[in-house]
Parts: structure tokens; C-alpha cells; sequence
């Protein structure tokens, strides 16, 4: 026999009665692996798919540009431009003016590009209009249309397009598409046109440049940006592409991390197969040992075992992760319904390391979940493993407390860390450490609430906890998975809860108001006059009207555009503050108010002085409270309406609430606004409105973590199934016994269920508590270090007492159902080795 | 006590199995009776069907004038629980109850709680030598202390009759002769009738009638001590 075939035959020696006994627990860990890495790929695969086609997208609107000007979303002087042109080392500059336009009978809106068609021509191809008639590109009556948002809004080529800007309506004719367009939806039109039509008059949003050939793109852009004014920066085209991408990075490492939680629960349902088999397993292994295997290559084999269970549920997993991240592009979108990229098309873009990452995950997840039966079989006594009968379950290395309250310290010293590059990465891993620490101490804390329980007198309760008692190990083995997924899902519960419910209060706070009226669709480009506002107040039925404004403003490249709120401040003690306003006093530049994302993202601080570019100035405020945000999770600025209108000289107003007198019904108000502005010129929602479409965008960004939580639950609750049915069969002989000295099928099913009952109540316990010190990392840790908002605790005790009572009823019924195959084991067949 | 009459049993399987054809016999009230015979020919076969675990083709098992066959699983179970006693070769003493827990056990099926059951079963581990290791674990004991634990438990909630089957397989020679003498004087002082089903000649000897069980048949046979 060659050393290979040894190999082969001491595998088959060991592998062969795994795979022959345990085949149906290692199908379920199979599975429970492929879930996990069906899910994570699932989103992996969605989150590259938005990126890519989001990053596409915007390389198919940058051209070839080298460099970009870009400011405020509303635009900045088109001075700007020539300035630009002029500049050493600049070959082409093309101005543009971009507006967001609504069609009638849409939500979604339409991208209008207003360009030089001659200097586009030489930076982005794809801003060009297809014309039979070459001068219609300079025809201000005239729109070109990408073929998607031709098929997209049912608009044909020479028909008539009706644009809503502002409170203004404008009608124009198709006269082309795009030239290249892609899956773009986006539209093209002279830039002149695009001014005048939409009010845009001396206003540029962007300016693409070309660099000359040999020209150093570091030394241009800072030659332009000497020339810029305050709040327009120059950066490279992909600067667009990584801030935008860095908005949704928190949610999307967020949902990845969440399903992972579905393979490490996978990894701890390996972990519990691999410790029965490993404990049924015991005199064959001594007897391998007695025979010349050495510790060493027990341990690997049954370490290789959990690898084989990693790879087949890797490779079972990958291609159901794709078809889930089909279904989930198609049913939910590219941002799983969070809304960070609407409108991507569902096309899965697969990426080949990362299937490799994955399948690499499976296999080391399933590895680690053997490693402590494999150590466990490995250093088991050859001389004591063949005598034992009974295939109990030891761990003896796992009776040392220190390395769970290591591990503990650890998560918890771990929950004081900031941040790494903008993620809660100390936080996940306090997570994780405490997870660990816990399942680690979990015989100890078995051991101790069992003890806390006195002694039933009915036979078949009594027996169940002595057992119980008896098997220290056995709650490791029943219960990690549930104990995990448990904890996790109650975590998720109380954070979501909390979110919700402070989303609900600050929802209140923020809507004090009965109507809101807001110009147009399309954020800054869309705007109340002068003559809008007075006819606003002039509305019959109206007791008070405040305008507000709001604006994109550009305070650092790299991150996304923060919101600057202008509106009437009466009472800045009604907003949501966090913590105490600082004291403006007298001499100081007057006050600001910036959210929670303000403080973590650009350090601002209350009392603090701030420069913030306003019209193009660079203006001084002091920082006087941090407030609350929910709806703009980039950062926001709060000034008082009266003073943004002397520092900029725009008296435009985005939005107006309404307080409406006594009586009067927002349909009356509806049909006021109507008779006065036209139908699709205003878009009118009541506070409740408002607050029903918050909470509903709110459920369903969150219904894809409840999806995979869930899958974690069940995966946690089959494994306790599971391992419990395998315990069961083990203790065949110990039932038929007692069936010997007279106790009947009922009374073993009865001690069975309440084992059931009593090893769920400890997960349940656990779980609770576990989850609860959890859900705390992540409402104060990982929301506030991932999205920057802080929220109040808020238990869901219903809904947890309802969550608790039906998984310790199924536990009870998922036990029972695994262990009738031991209870209905004849009595004298299980125990004919004596008789 | 016990009256067995015309008892057929076959296995059913591709290949039925007829252990015994119509045999007949009795055991009286506080009789000790050992049944012998070759390995395989069924001794463990006829423990079963007088403890009401097996159903016999036809024929009759009385035990105290109740004919066993007409007993549902349910009265065959508590007519276990209340009247039989059972010694394994294996011991099956359960590792997670101390002694005194495992000897109580019957006791507690016939919800038998309090200073009584204890003190029964002080007595009972006093009468097989243990009263000193009542809180002590099973792992901590020997075979030969297993297995007088397992004969307290048998005996400890009086039972009409011990059903003991090899009860001496599993100890060496030393150890056999104490367990079953003790086993015998225990069943004595205790009024109980025991079956034990052995091929040791030394076990078989000490009982007061041997049978030797064969497929037709179950012959007296009277025994020399083995050497």
C-alpha cells in the first residue's frame, strides 16, 4: 500500500462513518452553509451591480473630461466658465447646466443637460443629440432624449415632450436621441435653452474639462481652482462616483454583514454536527488512534470534513445567490429598497473573486465550526475512548472561563473605538466578541439556570433537568445556533424599533404643520417666486404660511453634497435638538444649526465658528446646536430664512407649510392651489402624508434585514432541532429502560418536550439578554458610526413576548419531531445487547 | 405466579424465525428459577414476553391469574412500573443521577415521593452494600457496584417479580458470584420471584429450579457448580 492509499484508507475509515450515520445532519449543515453564502453573494452581487451601473452611468456622462467644476446643486456664476477655458493646460472646457425635469403622470424624474454642443462634441459624445437636421442641436425648442428614457417615459422621436420646472410648464419637441445613451435615462438640449426654459439664466452646474496633451493634472486643477469661487471645487470625474458611493457603502456593508450572520449561524450548525458526530464517533477514532493515527491527522480529517461541508454548500449556495440577486434587482431594486439608486436596471454583474471569496468563506466558516470537535476528538484518550460506551459530549477544553471573559472585555473595550474610514468595524467586532464570548460560556450559564430551577416532583420533568444537568456540553452543542440567531434577531427588533419609533417622534417634531406645498419636483432647480409666495399666503383658509430653502451645497469633493435648510426660525428650542445649543453671544457670527452627520462627518461642533459658501462667498456662521436628521443622512445646515435672504439675495422658496384656520379641509386647500397654480405645477401632501410614506420607505429598507434575520432563526432553530434529534438517538438505550421499568411513550415524550422547553427557555434567556446588550452596540455604535443620526431606546416588549412564546413553542414541536424517531425505537431492540 | 402455556413466537422477517413452539411451564410466588440454554435459542425472547414487551403467535402468559395478551401497551407499562423489577447485563444505570437518584427512580414512576422513598431506599442500597456511595456519581463506581446498584433499583419498590437477564455477563468471576447471591437473598427477604436468564452454570446453580429452554420445549434440569 502506497503512503497515498494509507491516506485514502484511514479517510474512508473516518470520513465513511460520518458520512454513512450523520447523512441527514450534514445535509442540513450543508444547507444551512449554502444559505448563508446564497444570501451574502445575493448581496454582494446586488450592491456591485447598483455601484457599477451607478458608476457607469456617470462614466457615460463625464466623457472623456479629465477634470470637473462642480458646486452647488443649484449651480454656481457662469463666469465660471470662461475663467476655466482660459486656463494653462486646458484644451477644451464644456460648460453644462443640469436640471431635474418631471413628466407629467411620473414620479421619477428626467436628467436635462443643457451643453455647447461644440465643445461637447469633444468631451462627452454621449451629450450629443442625433438629428436628421444638424441645426436642430441648437434649437431652443428642441430635446434630444436617450433611447431608455424614450422607452421609459413612452415618448417618441417628433413628438412633443411637456416638462414641469419650477412652477412652470414647458413643452418641447423631440427632435433625436442621445448618441450615446446606454441604459441612461437623460435628455439634451442646447444650454441657452436650458437657461431661459427653466430659469437657469447666468447658471452653470458643471464644467467639463479636457486637459491639453502633456498637461499635469494636479498642476491644472490647482490653477483653475485659484480661479473658482467659494463652494465650486475641481476633481477628477470619479470623485462623483466614490462620494455617492460612500452615501450608500454604511447600508450596503451593513446588509452584508447581516448575511453573514445566516453563515455563521451555518458555521455554528456544522459546529453542532460535527460534535455529535464527532462524540459517536469516539471509539472509532480511539481505535484509529490505537492503531497509529497520530492526534495531528485525526484533527486535520476532521477539520478536512467541515472543509467538504464548506465547499459542496459554497458551491450549492453560489448559483442560488444569483438567482436571489435576480429576483432582488428585479423586485426590489439596486439599493434593496433603501433608495440610494433608483432607476438601475437589473443586470447582474458577477464578479469572479468574489465568488471565490465566498466559496472561501463557506469552507473556512464550516473549518472553524469544526475546529473544537476536531480538537476534541483529537485529544481524547485512546485508552478511555474505547471503553466508554456512552457518546457524551466533553469539551474539556471549553471549561476554562478565561477566554470567554477575554473575549467579553474585549467586545466590550471594542465598543469604545471610532470608526475606521467612515465604517463601524470595531463595532461589527464587538459584536462578534461577545457573540463568541457568550456561546463560549454557554455551558457555564446553562449549568447555573438550570441549578436555579428546584426539582419537579413528576418523574419525567425531574429526569429532563437532571439530564440537563448531567450534560453540561450538551447545551453548547443545542443551542449556539439558537442563542446566535436569537440574539441577532432580538438586537435587530429593539434597533429597528427604536429607529421607528424615534423616526416616529422626530417625524412630529419636523411636520408641526397641516399642508405642505413643494415647488415643482426636482430639489433646487425647482422654486416658489416672489409672486408664488404671495399667492401662497393669499390662499383662502390659510392661517400661517413659512417658506423654506433649501440648497446642495459642495463643502468637501470627496463627500456627498450637505443640505443648507433657509426657513423662519421662531422658536430654534422647538427643533430636535441633540444635547445643549451653545450661547450665540453678541459679536459672534450668527448662528447655524447642523445635524448629528454634520458633527461626525465635518467635526462641527456647538459654539464652534464655520465657514460655509453661500452665493459664491465664503460666509461665517457659528455653530449653535446640533439637531436630529433623519432625512438627509450626508449632513445638513439650518439658517434662518430672513438672514440667508440679506447674505444671498434669493428670495425663491423650495417649500411652504400651511397651518390651515379652523374648518377648512386640505381639499378645500387642494382645490384653491389648483384653481390658482394648475395641477402638476405644485405637489401638495398633508403631514400625515408624509409621515405614512416615511414610515412605509422606512419598513420596507428594513423588511430585507428581517428577511435575513428570519433566515438566521430558522437556520438556528433546525440546528437545535437537529442536534436535539441526534442527542435523542443517542440516548435510544436510556429510553427503552426506563420503557422497562414502566414509563410509557407519553411520559418520554413528555420528558423530552420539557428538555425541549428547557434548553429553548435557556437560548431564549440568553438570546434576550445577549441581544439586548447587542441591540445597544448597534443603536449608539454602529448606526450612529454608519449613518451618523443618533435615536432613543425603544423596546418592543409585545412584540418580543409574542416572538419568545412562538419559538419556545416551536422548539418544543421542532424537538419533539426530531426525537420521535428515538421514542418510537422498541424498547427491547435498543437495549437487545442484553437480552 | 407465573403460568406459561402453549407460547409459539415466531419473527416475522424475509426469513421468519420460529423461537418456540407451544411450550408450557410455571414458576410459584418467591420461586428463584433460572432458565438456560444455548445462545440464540431465545432465553432473552421469554424474559421479554413475561415483562409484556413482546407479544407471543398464540399461547397464554398469566402473572398472578392475568392473562398478559389482554393487556393494552398502557397496562402492560404500569403493570411493569408496579409489579416487575429489571437487572440488565449492561447495568443501564443513568449517568447523570447519583446512586440514590437511579435506585429511587421506580419508586418515583409510582409517584412515591418523600421521607418513605428515601428511607426504602437507604434500605435497599444498605441491603446491597452501597449505603456509603448513595450521593456518588455512576462514573464513580465499578461494575460490580453498577450492577448492585441496578439490583437495588429492581428491588427497591417491591416488585412481584425480577426479571434478570445475564446479569453477570458483563463482571468477572469474583464479582458474578457476589452479584448473585445478592441478587437471590434480596429477592428473598423481599418476598419477589425472580427469572434469570444466564449461561453461566455458576449463575444457574444458585437459583432454586433450573429450566433449559429449547425451541419445543422447557425441560427441568438440575445443575453442578461450575469449577
Amino acid at each position: 500500500m502506497t503512503a497515498f492509499e494509507a491516506h485514502i484508507a484511514v479517510a474512508r475509515a473516518t470520513l465513511g462513518g460520518a458520512f454513512g450515520r450523520e447523512r441527514g445532519r450534514l445535509v442540513l449543515a450543508t444547507l444551512a452553509i449554502a444559505l448563508g453564502i446564497a444570501l451574502g453573494f445575493a448581496i454582494d452581487l446586488v450592491n456591485r451591480t447598483a455601484i457599477a451601473e451607478f458608476a457607469s452611468g456617470m462614466a457615460t456622462l463625464s466623457g472623456n473630461a479629465d477634470l470637473e467644476v462642480r458646486g452647488a446643486r443649484a449651480g454656481f456664476d457662469e463666469n465660471v466658465y470662461p475663467a476655466v477655458a482660459q486656463t494653462e493646460g486646458v484644451a477644451v472646457a464644456s460648460p453644462i447646466v443640469e436640471i431635474q425635469g418631471r413628466l407629467p403622470g411620473f414620479d421619477d424624474t428626467l436628467p436635462i443637460f443643457g451643453v455647447d454642443a461644440f465643445r461637447a462634441a469633444r468631451v462627452t459624445p454621449a451629450l450629443l443629440g442625433v438629428a436628421k437636421d444638424s441645426t436642430d442641436v441648437l434649437d431652443p425648442g428642441a430635446i434630444f432624449v436617450s433611447a431608455a428614457a424614450l422607452g421609459h417615459f413612452g415618448v417618441d422621436v417628433g413628438g412633443a415632450l411637456t416638462l414641469l420646472a419650477g412652477t412652470s410648464k414647458v413643452t418641447l419637441r423631440v427632435a433625436g436621441v442621445t448618441a450615446d445613451g446606454g441604459r441612461e435615462r437623460y435628455a439634451v438640449m442646447d444650454i441657452a435653452a436650458v437657461q431661459d426654459h427653466f430659469g437657469r439664466t447666468g447658471m452653470l452646474t458643471r464644467v467639463d474639462v479636457r486637459l491639453a496633451p502633456g498637461a499635469n493634472a494636479t498642476s491644472v486643477a490647482q490653477r483653475v481652482g485659484e480661479k473658482l469661487p467659494a463652494g465650486v471645487v475641481v476633481v477628477p470625474p470619479a470623485t462623483a462616483v466614490d462620494a455617492t458611493s460612500r452615501l450608500s457603502r454604511a447600508y450596503r456593508i451593513n446588509l452584508n454583514v447581516l448575511a453573514l450572520v445566516a453563515l455563521f449561524t451555518g458555521g455554528l450548525l456544522v459546529f453542532s454536527t460535527q460534535a455529535l458526530a464527532v462524540a459517536r464517533r469516539r471509539s472509532q477514532f480511539a481505535l484509529l488512534r490505537t492503531l497509529g493515527v497520530t492526534r495531528r491527522r485525526l484533527l486535520l480529517l476532521v477539520v478536512g470534513e467541515g472543509a467538504m461541508i464548506g465547499a459542496i454548500g459554497a458551491v450549492i449556495g453560489l448559483p442560488v445567490g444569483y438567482l436571489l440577486a435576480q429576483f432582488a434587482l428585479q423586485y426590489f431594486g439596486g439599493d434593496l429598497g433603501a433608495g440610494f439608486f433608483r432607476g438601475i436596471p437589473p443586470q447582474v454583474h458577477v464578479a469572479i473573486g468574489a465568488a471565490l471569496a465566498f466559496i472561501a468563506l463557506g469552507v473556512v466558516a464550516a473549518m472553524a465550526g469544526s475546529a473544537i470537535p476536531a480538537l476534541d476528538a483529537a485529544r481524547a484518550a485512546p485508552a478511555a475512548a474505547l471503553k466508554s460506551e456512552q457518546a457524551g459530549i466533553s469539551f474539556a477544553r471549553l471549561r476554562s472561563a478565561i477566554p470567554s471573559a477575554i473575549l467579553l472585555a474585549a467586545g466590550g473595550l471594542a465598543t469604545l473605538a471610532p470608526p475606521v474610514a467612515g465604517l463601524p468595524l470595531f463595532g461589527y467586532g464587538a459584536i462578534a466578541l461577545l457573540l463568541i464570548g457568550t456561546l463560549l460560556l454557554l455551558s457555564r450559564i446553562a449549568a447555573w439556570l438550570l441549578a436555579l430551577a428546584p426539582r419537579p416532583r413528576n418523574v419525567s420533568s425531574a429526569l429532563a433537568l437532571d439530564q440537563l444537568r448531567g450534560a453540561p456540553g450538551q447545551a453548547i452543542v443545542s443551542l449556539s445556533a439558537i442563542v446566535a440567531s436569537v440574539a441577532l434577531m432580538v438586537s435587530m427588533a429593539i434597533m429597528v424599533a427604536s429607529f421607528r419609533q424615534s423616526l416616529d417622534d422626530w417625524l412630529t417634531r419636523v411636520l408641526p404643520a397641516d399642508v405642505y406645498l413643494r415647488a415643482g419636483f426636482g430639489g433646487d432647480t425647482a422654486a416658489f417666486g416672489n409672486d408664488d409666495q404671495r399667492r401662497i399666503t393669499a390662499l383662502p383658509g390659510v392661517r400661517r404660511v413659512t417658506f423654506s430653502r433649501s440648497q446642495s451645497l459642495l463643502l468637501d469633493p470627496m463627500l456627498p453634497r450637505v443640505t443648507l435648510i433657509a426657513r423662519t426660525l421662531d422658536d430654534p428650542s422647538k427643533l430636535p435638538l441633540v444635547g445643549a445649543p451653545a450661547s450665540i453671544k453678541p459679536g459672534d457670527p450668527p448662528p447655524l444649526w447642523a445635524t448629528e452627520a454634520m458633527q461626525d462627518l465635518y467635526g462641527f461642533t456647538p459654539g464652534q465658528g464655520v465657514t460655509i459658501p453661500l452665493a459664491g462667498k465664503p460666509v461665517r456662521f457659528t455653530v449653535a446646536g446640533i439637531w436630529r436628521d433623519y432625512a438627509r443622512q450626508q449632513g445638513a445646515l439650518l439658517v434662518d430664512r430672513n438672514l440667508f435672504m440679506e447674505l444671498t439675495g434669493d428670495h425663491d422658496a423650495n417649500e411652504a407649510a400651511l397651518w390651515l384656520a379652523p374648518g377648512v379641509s386640505i381639499d378645500d386647500i387642494r382645490k384653491a392651489v389648483e384653481a390658482d397654480f394648475g395641477g402638476d405645477r405644485i405637489t401638495i401632501t398633508t403631514a400625515g402624508d408624509l409621515r405614512r410614506i416615511s414610515l412605509r420607505v422606512f419598513d420596507r429598507t428594513f423588511a430585507v434585514t428581517y428577511a435575513l434575520e428570519a433566515a438566521a432563526v430558522a437556520i438556528g432553530l433546525a440546528g437545535m432541532a437537529s442536534s436535539f434529534g441526534a442527542l435523542a438517538l443517542a440516548r435510544r438505550r436510556e429510553f427503552g429502560m426506563l420503557r422497562h421499568l414502566g414509563m410509557t411513550r407519553r411520559q418520554i415524550g413528555a420528558m423530552l418536550a420539557t428538555q425541549g422547553a428547557a434548553v429553548s427557555a435557556i437560548g431564549l434567556i440568553v438570546g434576550l439578554l445577549l441581544g439586548g446588550v447587542i441591540s445597544l452596540i448597534l443603536i449608539y455604535v454602529v448606526n450612529r458610526q454608519s449613518f451618523h443620526w443618533s435615536m432613543d431606546l425603544s423596546v418592543p416588549w409585545s412584540g418580543l413576548a409574542v416572538f419568545s412564546a412562538a419559538l419556545l413553542a416551536l422548539a418544543v414541536v421542532t424537538t419533539l419531531v426530531a426525537a420521535r424517531e428515538a421514542m418510537s425505537e422498541d424498547a427491547v431492540r435498543v437495549v437487545k445487547d442484553d437480552w | 405466579m407465573i403460568a406459561v402455556a402453549n407460547l409459539t413466537k415466531t419473527f416475522a422477517g424475509p426469513r421468519p424465525r420460529r423461537v418456540f413452539e407451544s411450550i408450557t411451564f410455571s414458576i410459584e410466588r418467591g420461586e428463584f428459577v433460572a432458565i438456560v440454554g444455548e445462545s440464540g435459542i431465545g432465553k432473552s425472547t421469554l424474559l421479554n414476553l413475561v415483562a409484556g414487551l413482546e407479544r407471543p403467535d398464540s399461547g397464554s402468559i398469566t402473572v398472578d391469574g392475568v392473562d398478559l395478551c389482554s393487556l393494552s401497551d398502557d397496562a402492560l407499562t404500569v403493570m411493569r412500573r408496579q409489579r416487575m423489577g429489571f437487572v440488565f447485563q449492561s447495568f443501564h444505570v443513568l449517568p447523570y443521577l447519583t446512586v440514590a437518584q437511579n435506585v429511587t427512580l421506580p419508586l418515583a414512576l409510582l409517584r412515591h415521593h418523600g421521607a418513605n422513598a428515601q428511607s426504602r431506599t437507604t434500605e435497599v442500597l444498605r441491603a446491597v452494600g452501597l449505603e456509603d456511595r448513595e450521593q456518588s456519581m455512576p462514573r464513580e463506581l465499578s461494575g460490580g457496584e453498577l450492577q448492585r446498584v441496578a439490583i437495588a433499583r429492581a428491588l427497591v419498590h417491591r416488585p412481584a417479580i425480577v426479571l434478570a437477564d445475564e446479569p453477570t455477563g458483563n463482571l468477572g468471576p469474583d464479582n458474578a458470584t457476589q452479584v448473585i447471591a445478592l441478587l437471590r437473598e434480596c429477592a428473598k427477604s423481599n418476598g419477589a420471584t425472580v427469572l434469570l436468564a444466564t449461561h453461566s452454570r455458576t449463575a444457574a446453580a444458585a437459583a432454586g429450579r433450573v429450566l433449559a429452554l429449547s425451541t419445543q420445549n422447557v425441560t427441568p434440569v438440575a445443575l453442578a457448580a461450575e469449577q
